[in-house]
């Protein structure tokens, strides 16, 4: 187990090896900070075009208020939301982790997507203006941080996860979803099923849930992929069934035999010569 | 600490041959006598010729040398061993390349752990170096008493002995362990008393430079004055010579006058002698360079260009006026003034131009200094010109740069000599000194520096570094468990600090760790990450690595695998090059678990060779255990469950050894798994109830969970459901709130089986649907699989299935054809109550009774050429044959290089041992040192386990003539049986040594006893085929044993067959006539008779 994780190893070397337990969960206000990593924008400059999929996001970017992708890690959710995002005018994005559970965290954050200002700053945890997670200070900063500075056409939420077991999430966003202008929309992307409240919004046709099935390579797909890494059809279908389709594991598979075939030609070469 | 460019040449240069030396013949075989001692210490005043001895000596000696000449900067661990390190590559190129990274940036590390460095030097040596060398260390004395060095020199002639031989020149004696143990090592000291000129050697030292005879008088005047001391001797040889050289017009010296001052006045009247002979020039050359502590020839030519050092000082070196030159023919020169004649000098420049004039000179050279950025060596000299405020000025400004380099003693030392007004005025100075402090251990005095900081700095409105001292404070009071009164200071430290700033960097990261003992973890983490930002941002290297793996803990711990690794990534992974320091171990080993809590094996394998390689580089003995215990798991999870408990065993000696209490690790619960995989059920319950109790004891409260979590999952496996549901649920609710989701998947998992189990099926779906969950979010496929794998009826339940992804319904589809009682990979099925553990295990596997076989592991042979050559083999096998397991290097050379002459032992002796060292760790991830050198003998490291088959072999004799004794049967067949298997065939087969012919004969001999011992067993129970297989076993080896054949001519009887004894009675005495020429003896025919009759 994790236990036996060595705590501070760098600077206090290799003895008191252990985490003291938790002794309380009380949180004392502490300072933080804008962490600006987690505003920019994976690289989708090497990822693969996949026309079948963004048909299906801009299907549900128009006619919906929120759309979510869900699916296993591995399965395309975070590529699929940055392509939406290169594709708007204007548009935010948030990677959530873990640590943006706590309110005055995510909301600093959340602010700097929407503001798009990643310039760092330190906020104290008794002075952020909206430091109460109840439904009238979110509301409150929520309408700020819309009205003000404006709401881009399209808000990300990656790895929305993380939040779920948050006691203000639900909260969060259904005022968010409320408040949001019609020009915009709201996209998340998360590894399992959101809270009821959020999974019941999908009948009232404000949430479209984009499952890991629909991320899955088709054969088509699948053929277009291994043409493009010239590979012959033959695997791509094999690999595609042993797979079923699943984009990280057919990609290693994909992976392989590029790496196998070069090798080969390579041995091939160094005979020859 | 720099690269090893950081080291000066000059001094590791060896005093050049000065010709008119009288060679001391008796000292140098007491010299030679004590060289297979690991220490020389030649301990005398200043003056008594200690250098001039050991430098005559190893001009004569054949091994390669270090020369280590010290000075005060040498107290420093880093720069001692540095130096060191630097001298054997002048014959080993290659050598320290690890040592070198190591020593970059580890002045914290050495001063914690002084052995760590020496550990790493130690196994370099043996890993590099083939030959036996002298380490000189000339003026030891002027590192002072209160250093780590000490303890450093103490372990390398502890751990290294038959590689190195240490030679110390001292004036005081030096406080080393083995200096204490002069009653064991007689030979290893050289004091006064052994360097003061005999009668003889004044003579022969008169005889020889000046061709004066002196008569027994004169002789016994010249040594009862001096009392042999040999620079006093040298001064009058030296007025002497003059005398002569001005022909008698000179005035001469009343010796019985002069002889009776004391020994520094002695010194200086025949000084005034010597230099007032010399021009004026020349004395005032030497008065300026006295000022110099070393006098590299280039350095005396810059800082004195109008003294022509480059022709005066050869000339005065050549004159032999108290200035030797150092020098390894490549042209680097360094000259030195005796000790004596340099203070006699310096005395004289200050009486002779007054202070404020030399205090300008002493400006004009660190000035020098100063321009060439060696402001380390600058500010001795602007404290002896008393500028001690631009010295503290320098000590502000480059503070930092010292200690990074590791020289950080030295800085303390340099300080303590500027007052306290001065430092005042440059406040920046006390933030380095509170940091020499705390990395010396001394917490109070760096605490009150810093206190001190902050009012200084305050006061003249540095707010940067007031923020600094701040964050200093903080750490030292988060180091002191002060977590509030730290997360105060770095509240004020951060109001200060520039935006952005490494100060701000750094109070992040001490944030972090402040709420990581707090258990505030996710608070920690997130100040972690803002750290690693500012960290990136900066371009702080060293900081991206040490934040990196501090922010992979968080999610390591609740068990976010995947994120965890993301961090670790930063320190090994994205193209950067490796560093092989200690704590990357530690990296290397938690991501070597994170990869099996993964299920990737193949990465899991390649860390934890990584860890393993490191351990051993610098024997971390506290992470051995750890490291032992994740290669049990690894094997566990692959279903190797026998080698698995072989590694336990491992990590449960390597824990012990350490000193480790099992309690604080999971090492039982992991154990208790395997057992319970092994069958043993029984034994995985009573560890895990014992452990139980001493978390209790401990207050562990997640310890004490996970152990329940354990222990409830052998309650499900024997049924025990009884209040099962409520104790598990339990569980699950305190994981969940303390954010363990990793164990929180785990007792889900376990909840849905009992639920499964009792028959409540709508608990079943909730426990395993959370399951599901959890598993989906911090992506735990791998573990998933394997449980589906297990339970296919519950992952098979419809409501379960619906929202499993299409590739694990095909997991459950699968397992729910092919589920079947779980079958280890070593081929045993598991059975509750069946015990299938190896309990033994050894580190190295000797088997010399029949073909040599020596193994680590069986599965990982050394290689075909390990060895190099046969006697490196031969002599591992006579070591690990001997008493004790012990031979004393002396009789190794008289074993096995008794024809050569010294020279060649000396040439191959220590490669072969070397090849011996190497040859057991070839093809083996985890380096150990199976040799060992204690006492002036070669023996089997005492700390490892070895099973050598002679060992065995005896053991079971032992034990057979003990049950023989006590009339235990079923024991001595037993025994005898073992030892018999044991023996696969002649003591080392094909090798004709004498020294083996000698063990074999001993070792058949021992055989033939036990097969006749089986053979009379066999006798009284009737088991006459037996009797017979044994009887022709030793009759092959020895036709002419008659024991055996009345044995044989008994059994015959016995089974009532006269005719067959008769005819092998027959064929027998045929043998004895047409062999030996001799009939059967008496009591054969005897027993002949009774047969027949």
């Amino acid at each position: 187990m994790m236990a036996q994780l060595y705590a501070d190893a760098y600077n206090d070397g290799y003895e008191n090896p252990l985490f003291s337990l938790p002794t309380t969960l009380t949180r004392t206000p502490i300072n933080t900070r804008l962490i600006t990593e987690k505003l920019e924008v994976p690289d989708i400059r090497t990822s693969i075009q996949r026309p079948r999929l963004s048909e299906l996001l801009g299907r549900s970017l128009a006619n919906y208020t929120a759309t979510l992708i869900c699916g296993r890690s591995g399965t395309g959710k975070t590529t699929a939301a940055a392509i939406c995002h290169s594709q708007r005018r204007t548009a935010s994005w948030y990677s959530v982790t873990l640590t943006d559970a706590d309110w005055t965290t995510f909301a600093l954050h959340f602010e700097a997507s929407i503001r798009r200002d990643h310039r760092s700053r330190i906020v104290s945890g008794t002075d952020f203006s909206h430091n109460n997670a109840d439904i009238s200070s979110i509301e409150a900063f929520l309408l700020e941080c819309l009205t003000l500075t404006g709401c881009p056409d399209l808000v990300v939420i990656d790895d929305a996860h993380h939040l779920f077991e948050s006691h203000w999430f639900v909260d969060f966003l259904a005022i968010l979803i409320r408040l949001l202008p019609p020009s915009s929309h709201l996209l998340m992307t998360c590894r399992s099923r959101p809270p009821a409240p959020l999974w019941r919004l999908r009948s009232k046709q404000v949430l479209n849930v984009i499952d890991e099935k629909l991320l899955y390579f088709s054969a088509e797909e699948a053929e277009g992929l291994y043409s493009r890494l010239d590979i012959d059809m033959e695997q791509a279908l094999a690999h595609q069934r042993l797979t079923f389709g699943h984009p990280q594991k057919l990609l290693k598979l994909a992976t392989e035999v590029v790496f196998r075939t070069a090798e080969t030609r390579h041995l091939i070469n160094q005979a020859n010569r | 600490m720099q690269s090893s460019n950081f080291f000066l040449k000059t001094k590791l240069l060896p005093p050049r041959t000065v010709p008119e030396v009288l060679k001391r013949m008796r000292l140098f075989d007491k010299l030679r006598a004590n060289q297979n001692s690991p220490i020389t210490i030649i301990a005398a005043d200043a003056g008594c010729g200690k250098t001039t001895l050991i430098s005559e000596f190893i001009k004569m000696d054949a091994r390669p040398v270090v020369w280590y000449q010290l000075d005060h900067t040498d107290a420093d661990p880093a720069v001692f061993l540095g130096y060191v390190a630097t001298g054997i590559r002048a014959f080993v190129p290659e050598f320290g390349k690890t040592f070198f990274q190591f020593l970059e940036g580890a002045s914290e590390e050495i001063s914690r752990f002084p052995e760590r460095p020496v550990d790493l030097l130690i196994n370099e040596i043996m890993n590099s170096v083939e030959q036996q060398f002298i380490l000189v260390l000339d003026d030891y004395h002027h590192i002072g008493r209160d250093t780590l060095v000490h303890k450093m020199v103490d372990r390398l002639i502890q751990y290294s002995a038959d590689l190195l031989h240490v030679v110390i020149t001292t004036r005081d004696m030096p406080p080393l362990a083995i200096s204490r143990r002069r009653a064991q090592f007689r030979s290893m000291l050289i004091t006064r008393d052994d360097l003061s000129f005999t009668d003889d050697e004044v003579c022969e030292l008169f005889r020889s430079t000046l061709n004066l005879q002196l008569d027994g008088t004169e002789v016994a005047e010249y040594r009862s004055r001096t009392h042999g001391w040999i620079t006093a001797l040298q001064l009058i040889r030296q007025v002497a010579e003059r005398e002569i050289a001005a022909g008698g017009s000179a005035k001469p010296i009343n010796l019985s006058e002069v002889l009776r001052s004391s020994e520094r006045d002695i010194f200086d009247y025949f000084a005034e002698e010597v230099i007032s002979r010399e021009s004026s020039q020349t004395e005032l050359l030497c008065m300026r360079l006295s000022l110099l502590d070393s006098m590299p020839l280039e350095l005396c030519t810059r800082l004195f260009p109008d003294l022509n050092c480059s022709s005066a000082l050869p000339e005065l070196a050549q004159k032999n006026v108290f200035l030797s030159v150092a020098g390894d023919g490549s042209g680097v020169e360094e000259y030195r003034f005796h000790p004596l004649f340099r203070d006699f000098l310096r005395r004289r420049y200050r009486s002779e131009t007054g202070d404020v004039p030399l205090a300008e000179e002493r400006t004009r050279i660190a000035d020098h200094f100063l321009d060439k950025g060696q402001w380390d060596i600058a500010v001795p000299y602007l404290i002896d010109a008393e500028n001690f405020n631009r010295a503290a000025s320098v000590v502000a400004d480059r503070g930092s740069e010292w200690i990074a380099s590791g020289v950080f003693t030295s800085l303390g030392l340099t300080a303590e000599r500027i007052p306290d007004d001065s430092l005042e005025l440059h406040p920046r100075s006390l933030l380095h000194l509170a940091e020499v402090a705390r990395l010396q251990g001394d917490v109070e005095k760096a605490k009150r520096l810093l206190e001190k900081a902050v009012r200084h700095l305050s006061r003249i409105g540095d707010a940067f570094g007031e923020a600094e001292a701040l964050h200093s404070l903080a750490s030292l009071a988060r180091r002191k468990q002060d977590l509030d009164g730290a997360m105060k200071l770095l509240e004020r430290s951060e109001s200060l600090a520039a935006l952005g700033s490494e100060t701000s960097m750094k109070c992040a990261n001490t944030r972090g760790l402040c709420l990581v003992g707090n258990g505030h973890w996710i608070d920690a983490e997130n100040q972690f990450r803002i750290a690693l930002e500012l960290a990136e941002n900066l371009g702080n290297e060293h900081y991206v690595r040490l934040v990196a793996h501090n922010l992979a803990l968080a999610p390591g711990f609740r068990g976010d695998f995947a994120e965890a690794l993301r961090w670790f990534r930063k320190i090994f992974g994205n193209g950067k090059p490796e560093k092989q320091l200690p704590q990357e171990a530690i990296g290397h080993l938690n991501v070597a678990r994170l990869h099996l809590y993964r299920g990737e094996f193949e990465s899991t394998d390649l860390h934890l060779n990584k860890a393993l390689e490191l351990c051993q580089l610098y024997n971390l003995r506290a992470l051995r255990g750890e490291i032992f215990e994740a290669y049990a798991n690894f094997y566990r999870e692959k279903g190797e469950f026998v080698r698995a408990d072989e590694y336990y065993g491992r990590a449960a000696a390597a824990y012990d050894d350490a000193r480790i209490e099992l309690g604080t690790r999971e090492f039982i619960e992991e154990r208790s798994k395997n057992y319970r995989l092994l069958g043993d059920v029984a034994r995985a319950r009573a560890t895990l109830e014992h452990l139980i109790e001493a978390r209790k004891t401990l207050g562990n409260e997640l310890g004490l969970r996970t152990a329940q979590l354990c222990i409830s999952r052998l309650d499900l496996d024997d049924r025990k459901t009884d209040g099962l549901v409520e104790r598990i649920d339990e569980l699950c609710q305190y994981f969940r709130q303390h954010g363990n989701h990793y164990d929180e998947t785990l007792a889900s998992m376990l909840l849905a089986e009992t639920h499964s189990v009792v028959g409540n099926n709508k608990r079943m779906v909730d426990a395993t649907l959370r399951v599901l969950d959890l598993s989906a979010r911090f992506d735990y496929e791998f573990w998933l699989r394997t449980e589906i794998q297990r339970n296919p009826a519950i992952f098979g339940h419809p409501e379960i299935f619906e929202r499993l992804p299409i590739d694990l319904r095909t997991v459950v589809s699968g397992a729910a054809e092919v589920h079947q009682p779980l079958t280890t990979s070593d081929g045993a099925t598991t059975k509750p109550g069946v015990t299938q553990i190896a309990s033994t295990f050894s580190d190295l596997t000797i088997n010399v009774l029949g073909q040599v076989n020596i193994f680590r592991e069986s599965d990982k042979p050394f290689a075909p050429d390990a060895w190099t050559t046969r006697r490196a083999r031969d002599i591992f096998c006579f070591i690990s044959t001997s008493k004790n397991l012990r031979v004393a290097k002396d009789i190794l050379i008289d074993i096995f290089w008794a024809a050569d002459d010294p020279a060649t032992v000396e040439k191959n002796f220590h490669p072969t041992i070397s090849h011996m060292r190497k040859a057991l760790n070839s093809r083996q991830s985890f380096k150990q040192n199976f040799i060992v050198f204690r006492d002036g003998a070669y023996q089997l490291n005492p700390e490892l386990t070895y099973s050598i088959d002679t060992e065995d072999f005896e053991a079971h004799i032992a034990a057979a003539e003990k049950a023989k004794r006590e009339k235990d049967t079923e024991l001595l067949r037993e025994s005898l049986e073992r030892a018999s298997e044991i023996y696969k065939g002649d003591f080392l087969e094909g090798s004709y040594e004498d020294w083996a012919v000698e063990r074999r004969n001993y070792y058949q001999e021992q055989h033939v006893r036990v097969i006749s011992a089986l053979a009379k067993l066999a006798f009284s129970e009737k088991r006459w085929a037996a009797v017979k297989r044994l009887c022709d076993q030793i009759l092959i080896a020895d036709p002419f044993r008659e024991d055996i054949h009345r044995l044989v001519l008994r059994s015959l009887s016995a089974q009532g067959k006269p005719a067959a004894a008769k005819k092998y009675f027959e064929h027998m005495a045929e043998t004895l006539s047409k062999e030996l020429g001799i009939e059967p003896s008496a009591e054969t025919r005897r027993v002949f008779k009774e047969t027949m009759a």
